[in-house]
């Protein structure tokens, strides 16, 4: 049983590994956080443009999401890294991770603000067009606060759920947490990188799983 | 002719027409409404009185006819929606308050965005709103935080601070529980005392009959008779509204 257990965490070699595994840490939480911002602003702004009901518009929109929501985020990384530069595009390996995720978390963070803004009550925006208010100011002074506060938890769950494929920048070796703890696990030919790699997964996710608990409640839709 | 003319109605509606689909629902109403009277609006439920006032405000737009409050041709095309609702004041059944503002916030938001006040004064004009309808001490508290009728207080004072020629109320007491319904058809009444123009759809007969100048009666779209109080509630032999009256009567029994 010990031996098992030394096999999968092998103190020596974990000290050894630490210091490259902590610069795949590193890159892995910079592209996370790009990703969130990136994805949630373009993801917000496309619902906001879309509440303006503007046909064409909004059909680019639905077309963008449905594509980006059906392609799985590999084959987007692919074709962004690989086959754009056919087109003289050259995006690097690390931008074309962040597009990607950033792209496919809008897409799917599009679809749950829109689905706030429209559940926000009829009577909401006719309280403020009827004191005077604009369409927009209605719309980000009245209905988007609560639309977002309706939205967050499924919001928070997407957000990690698409966040955590950083892992696939390894694909087009950027020297993230995984890449870095596969080539070391590769050197040692012991999996205790992986094992030190998942408790730095841990430490980026864990916190953002417990903030979003605790924004769930902070922002909890009081009636 | 024109010497002869009556004084010309604040709010004048000519043969305003509007359908959902092929559903006719408001066929062609005039109406007027002086400045400093109370009109109040009944009828049965489905004949159209929401329509109607929201069509006042383009809340729903007519297909047919004008509207037009003092000189302003509301249903114009040209027309500034903006500028037109500021100066009509709304009151919903469902009072319709902002949940993440204080009642503060709630009735000072127009006055910083669409009157562009500076806020001190805002507030201020705010404050002083919610004073009239007895709840500055309420300021800081979110409409959750407030009963049906001080919640719907709040939201006349939303109304009140824009300083509205015009006021619509949508049946403003049906949420209420009945013993919340008089304090706020109590500062209508005062709102009717100070002169202010207010045009009332309400289910609430012994209001309609008591605070009313005149009273509309509509059914299926039309305004099918009109007068003042006592002409609707006690000397109309109009069989519509009789048999309307009297189903009222029977639930209030
Ligand atoms: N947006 C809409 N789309 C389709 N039909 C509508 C719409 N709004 C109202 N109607 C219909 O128009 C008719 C008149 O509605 P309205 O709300 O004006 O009646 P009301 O006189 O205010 O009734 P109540 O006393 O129940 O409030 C109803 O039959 C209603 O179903
Ligand atoms: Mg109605």
């Amino acid at each position: 049983m010990d031996e098992i257990g030394k096999f999968f965490f092998d103190g020596t070699i974990a000290a050894a590994v630490l210091p490259f595994l902590f610069e795949g840490f590193l890159v892995t939480l910079q592209l996370s956080v790009l990703t969130i911002l990136f994805g949630l602003a373009l993801g917000l702004a496309l619902a906001c443009a879309r509440a303006y009901g503007i046909m064409p518009l909004n059909l680019l929109i639905v077309a963008f999401v449905d594509i980006l929501r059906s392609l799985p985020a590999l084959v987007i990384l692919i074709c962004i890294y690989f086959v754009l530069p056919e087109y003289e595009i050259r995006i690097d390996a690390y931008w074309a991770t962040v597009l990607t995720l950033g792209l496919v978390l809008a897409a799917f963070s599009e679809e749950i603000f829109w689905a706030g803004i429209t559940s926000v009550p009829k009577g909401q925006w006719e309280g403020g067009l009827s004191t005077g208010l604009t369409f927009t100011q209605t719309l980000f002074y009245i209905v988007l606060y609560q639309a977002v506060q309706m939205v967050i938890p499924p919001l928070t769950n997407k957000t990690i759920s698409i966040t955590k494929n950083t892992a696939l920048a390894s694909v087009v070796s950027v020297s993230e947490l995984l890449n870095q703890a596969s080539s070391q696990q590769a050197l040692y030919a012991n999996p205790t990188p992986l094992t030190v790699a998942a408790l730095f997964y841990l430490a980026v996710f864990a916190p953002l799983v417990v903030l979003s608990r605790h924004i769930e409640s902070r922002y909890a839709v009081k009636r | 002719m024109a010497a002869n003319a009556p004084a010309q109605a604040l709010l004048r509606m000519r043969g305003i027409e509007k359908s959902f689909g092929v559903v006719p629902i408001l066929k062609g109403i005039d109406l007027d409404v002086a400045a400093g009277e109370l009109v109040a609006i009944i009828g049965p439920s489905g004949s159209g009185k929401s329509t109607l006032l929201r069509c006042i405000n383009r809340l729903e737009e007519p297909q047919a006819g004008s509207i037009h409050l003092d000189d302003v041709e509301i249903t114009g095309k040209r027309v500034n929606l903006s500028t037109i609702r500021r100066d009509i004041g709304m009151v919903f059944q469902a009072f319709n308050l902002y949940p993440h503002f204080t009642a503060e916030r709630n009735v000072s938001l127009a006055l910083s965005k669409v009157r562009k006040l500076p806020a001190a004064e805002a507030s201020e004009r705010a404050l002083a709103a919610l004073e009239q309808v007895g709840l500055r001490h309420k300021a800081k508290a979110f409409p959750a935080e407030l009963s049906g009728g001080q919640q719907q207080r709040v939201a006349i004072a939303r109304s009140m601070a824009m300083t509205p020629k015009l006021y619509l109320f949508d049946e403003p007491t049906s949420a209420l529980d009945p013993e919340l319904v008089g304090e706020v058809l109590a500062v209508m009444q005062e709102m009717k005392a100070k002169g202010q123009t207010m045009v009332v759809v309400t289910h609430e007969m012994a209001f309609a009959r008591q605070a009313a100048d005149r009273v509309i009666f509509m059914d299926e779209g039309v305004v099918v008779e009109q007068g003042t109080p006592d002409e609707i509630f006690r000397y109309s032999v109009n069989p519509r509204l009789s048999s309307f009256l009297r189903n009222y009567r029977g639930k209030e029994a």
